[in-house]
């Protein structure tokens, strides 16, 4: 009965997808994305967090963040009551 | 970016905005690869940031952080992304990065063809491979991210991988490495274990 051969014996760490030849090309692809410089939103975002945790409770919600919880219709609780 | 707060010592031990920067590129690309838009990509994951900080007190300190947010923007794709999921046209993605460098550059044109093929593979297809094959996450950790049993991720990789395969031989891609060039040993190797014999 003829079975497809195993490409690559050797399991990479963490699972892998058991082909050097595919992991290597899945990981460029990925690597691509990965390696893009955040956009100016991520880090307005990043800021905000600071903000949130810089003043525990002290402060509600910021305006933007809670538009975000809007359009996802999350409960508007601060992270951490 | 914004200067340490001196009150941020009030917050917990686990410090989520480092967490959160360094696992942000990875969430953009596992997010790319499951929209296929770019700005789809993106506003996930800013909604998976901001369901990540409301849930920050649900994350246990010492677990893998990575795979907890992965978790919650995948949840934020198929249960929410479902209604407003614009149509995948990953021709932009497919394209995106082809002829970066010169096509006479052998890796570059397998990589363009690769890229291609991936773009033909659905979306449970995409997910698992970028899992388990690029994310660096393991089976175990691929397979409670996406709710289901290890031997369930094992067998998707399995068929994600013949897919790919048969893709890459059908033909029907344009690539630019056939022709009279000889195929790449290991690419050659991936094609032939990926494809069941011809004849059956």
């Amino acid at each position: 009965m003829a079975e497809k051969p195993k490409a690559g014996s050797a399991k990479p760490q963490g699972g892998g997808a058991s082909d050097p030849w595919l992991t290597d090309q899945l990981r460029q692809l990925y690597d691509e994305v990965a390696s893009e410089p955040l956009p100016k939103d991520f880090v307005d975002l990043l800021d905000r967090i600071d903000e949130i945790y810089g003043a525990v409770a002290k402060e509600p919600v910021p305006q933007d963040l809670l538009s975000v919880l809007d359009r996802i219709g999350a409960p508007k609780k601060g992270p951490r009551s | 970016m914004t200067a340490p707060d001196p009150a941020a010592a009030a917050a917990p031990s686990f410090d989520i905005r480092r967490e959160v920067v360094a696992v942000m590129p990875h969430l953009r690309a596992f997010a790319r690869f499951l929209t296929g838009n770019r700005e789809r990509a993106d506003d996930l994951v800013q909604d998976a940031v901001v369901r990540c900080l409301q849930a920050a007190h649900q994350f246990q300190p010492g677990t893998n952080f990575k795979a907890w947010m992965f978790t919650i923007l995948r949840n934020l794709f198929y249960n929410e992304g479902r209604k407003n999921r614009v149509k995948l046209d990953p021709l932009d993605e497919m394209n995106a990065g082809a002829h970066a460098m010169p096509p006479d550059q052998q890796a570059g044109l397998e990589f363009d063809d690769f890229r291609r093929a991936f773009w033909h593979l659905n979306e449970e297809q995409r997910e698992v491979l970028i899992l388990v094959g690029a994310s660096g996450m393991s089976y175990d950790e691929a397979a409670a991210i996406c709710g289901v049993a290890v031997g369930t991720i094992k067998s998707r990789v399995s068929r994600a991988r013949a897919q790919l395969a048969r893709v890459m031989e059908g033909g029907g891609l344009g690539s630019r490495t056939s022709g009279n060039q000889e195929m790449p040993a290991e690419m050659a190797a991936f094609l032939a274990a990926g494809t069941p014999p011809k004849g059956r």
